[in-house]
């Protein structure tokens, strides 16, 4: 049982093998049923947030995404921003940001049982992930009678105050310098203007 | 005297309008002395020609280009008057049908059905054509009191509505006109209403409501009253009907899932072939309500009223941009007639905004010594012995004035749009008032102020128009200039 290139499917890993199915299936050509989906879905992706992305190609970049995601949160439209992810996680399962971006803001925002499904969904998707110990933390507060976040020997509440550290999956930057520049840019566009 | 299938029906030419009316106008004078169930099967004989007839016509109307803004006007005014036309001869022929023993109850509710359909059909072409009639609330929570006393509410019947054969329960129907209604007062185009009017045939179950509040976010209906649906349990006595939002928030959700996978909803249908944005749009409008903005309980600036003082209006960019220049332009005066600290009510004449649409950017001379604010007309709805409302949502802080600006792309073209600076001195909430065009390039852009050259990037969309969306940024570097 050779794959293309001669290799033989038994001696790869699991992962190797998702890589060459996903290959796979861009090499296949779409039928025109799915190709009109993806023209609709593009289109969706373009007018729900344009300025963003202007089709799914534009969520390939997960570093991008995260970031537009938290702009869109901190400006007051978490739906938008939540929606933002979900797409990306869509399109690709297997980034392991993404999910952990979309189970930060689902904790800032105390949704609690999209915040239990996505992180069960997540687990399902990347067993024995690193990052389990942290989402089991923030499960545990934010669902503390959830038995998805039941870490043996870990207590229910493992911090100090009503709300425990932040993981910062979502990228808030720790460099100030695009902030005051952001500052000095309104001073100069407002200096000299009357104010009423 | 009765309305013949044979009869042309394609109501794109006069002389098939004029034939449908004249079969009208027929049944109008002979309904005093015609038998009750004559009268019936002639209305639902009529109500079947005029739906045949304007199937094709409807949706040329929301294609694009397909007729002359006359012929537009013209057919979205008759279409509008049929509607309500039909839809009074029905009022008064379900309270005939009823009170006649020998007319039975299912023929009545029949009728009482397709007048629900028509109610919500001329709600919903008030939007072509402007409110030339007032909304007659009482007429409308009459006849869904007289199906729940008949205990006939929730029935299912069939109906053939834009040709498609449908289901649907009289509770179905009058939620329907109540729900088009909320929207029909300006904040939805023509072809959105449409869109939200085939989700809500596709939502049906969701549409029925309950005698009591029983806790949750809800709309009601209150059977005395003269006015649409309201928000939350009623405090005072009277007879109301309760929709739950929820499910009907899950259904929107579920349309969102559904665009994700790449599928409009519904799949056929007029709306099925609406733009993107215009699904979009809706959807954006319908998470407003069902979170239940617009609740007592949901902040709402206070009202003043106006003097009448006549404010400059500049209408789009180009507009705008020249006013903030050394030489300013002509603009249209328009009396505000009430104002808050979120936004200004316009009344005015067909001529004064025939360019004006839900959409478009406006800048607004409040004081005329002081740079314009940014404005977006929100609604944009005719109201019966009025004059047409344009309603306003300020978007820039009056205390910070908005600028022109320049932006040098790196091919060296340069944009000239409005800069609207947020009123935090963090630069957090500045955006730039900017074309559709430019959002599209992910380019970077150097503009510079001050002693600096500042080079910046568009990176989301605060708020959107017509041809025109309000993008933030993000100020990638400054070097001195």
């Amino acid at each position: 049982m050779a794959s293309g290139g001669g290799r033989d499917l038994r001696t790869l890993t699991a992962k190797q093998v998702e890589k060459l199915l996903a290959a796979a299936a861009k090499t296949r050509p779409a039928d025109p049923r799915s190709r009109e989906a993806a023209r609709v879905r593009d289109r969706y992706i373009a007018v729900r947030f344009e300025g963003i992305a202007r089709s799914s190609a534009d969520l390939s970049d997960p570093e991008r995404v995260i970031k537009a995601a938290r702009l869109q949160f901190e400006e007051g439209h978490p739906e938008a921003a939540l929606e933002l992810i979900e797409l990306a996680v869509e399109q690709d399962r297997s980034e392991p940001s993404l999910w952990l971006a979309e189970l930060e803001l689902a904790f800032l925002l105390r949704m609690r049982r999209h915040f239990i499904e996505t992180a069960r969904a997540f687990r399902e998707a990347h067993p024995g992930t690193d990052a389990w110990t942290e989402i089991d933390r923030l499960g545990r507060a934010l669902a503390p009678d959830e038995p998805t976040f039941r870490e043996r020997g870990k207590r229910a509440h493992d911090h100090y105050g009503p709300w425990p550290h932040l993981p910062n999956w979502i990228g808030a930057p720790w460099d100030l310098t695009s902030e005051v520049l952001g500052a000095d840019f309104h001073a100069a566009m407002t200096q000299g203007a009357p104010q009423r | 005297m009765s309305p013949s299938r044979d009869l042309a029906i394609a109501f794109d030419k006069s002389a098939c309008r004029k034939d449908y009316e004249q079969a009208f106008a027929k049944l109008l004078v002979a309904m005093p002395r015609m038998p009750r169930r004559e009268l019936a099967e002639h209305f639902i004989a009529l109500e079947a020609l005029l739906d045949d007839g304007m199937v094709e016509v409807k949706t040329a109307m929301l294609t694009e280009g397909l007729l002359s803004p006359r012929d537009y006007q013209l057919l979205g005014h008759w279409i509008y008057r049929q509607h309500h036309n039909l839809m009074r001869l029905g009022a008064k022929a379900v309270h005939a049908c009823a009170a006649d023993s020998k007319v039975d109850t299912a023929r009545t509710m029949r009728l009482l059905a397709l007048t629900f359909l028509h109610v919500g059909d001329s709600v919903k072409w008030e939007l072509m054509a402007g409110r030339h009639y007032p909304r007659d609330y009482p007429a409308l929570h009459g006849l869904m009191k007289l199906a729940i006393a008949k205990r006939r509410q929730g029935e299912r019947g069939e109906l053939v509505v834009d040709g498609m054969r449908r289901e649907a329960t009289l509770e179905q129907l009058y939620l329907r006109t109540l729900l088009l209604d909320r929207f029909a007062s300006g904040p939805l185009t023509s072809e959105e209403i449409e869109v939200l009017d085939a989700w809500l045939w596709e939502w049906g179950d969701a549409l029925r409501f309950e005698a009591r509040h029983e806790g949750g976010l809800v709309m009601r209906a209150d059977l005395d009253a003269n006015g649409g649906l309201a928000f939350g349990p009623r405090n005072a006595p009277g007879v109301s009907l309760y929709l739950h939002l929820e499910p009907l928030e899950d259904l929107r959700r579920a349309v969102i899932n559904e665009l994700h996978r790449g599928h409009v909803v519904p799949h056929v249908g007029r709306a099925a072939s609406m733009p993107i944005q215009a699904h979009v749009a809706v959807l954006l409008q319908l998470r407003k309500l069902f979170s239940g903005a617009g609740s007592p309980e949901s902040p709402r600036a206070p009202r003043r009223g106006m003097l009448g003082d006549k404010m400059e209006v500049l209408v789009g960019a180009q507009e705008i941009l020249a006013a903030l220049g050394p030489r300013k332009p002509e603009a249209r005066r328009l009396t505000p007639r009430n104002a808050s600290a979120t936004g200004y009510l316009f009344v005015t004449s067909d001529k004064a905004t025939e360019d004006i649409a839900v959409g478009t950017l406006l800048g607004l001379r409040v004081d005329p010594r002081e740079p314009p604010v940014l404005g977006r007309v929100v609604r944009r709805v005719h109201e019966v012995d009025d004059g047409w409302h344009l309603g306003v949502e300020v978007l820039s802080d009056p205390s910070v004035p908005i600028r022109a600006a320049s932006l040098e792309s790196d091919g060296g073209k340069s944009h000239d749009l409005v800069f609207v600076p947020g009123s935090d001195r963090s630069g957090r909430f500045d955006s730039f008032a900017v074309d559709y065009g430019l959002l599209g390039r992910h380019e970077r852009y150097r503009l510079r102020a001050g002693a600096a050259v500042y080079s910046l990037a568009l990176n989301r969309v605060r708020r959107r128009g017509r041809d025109w969306a309000l993008a933030g940024f993000e100020i990638l570097e400054a070097a001195t200039a």
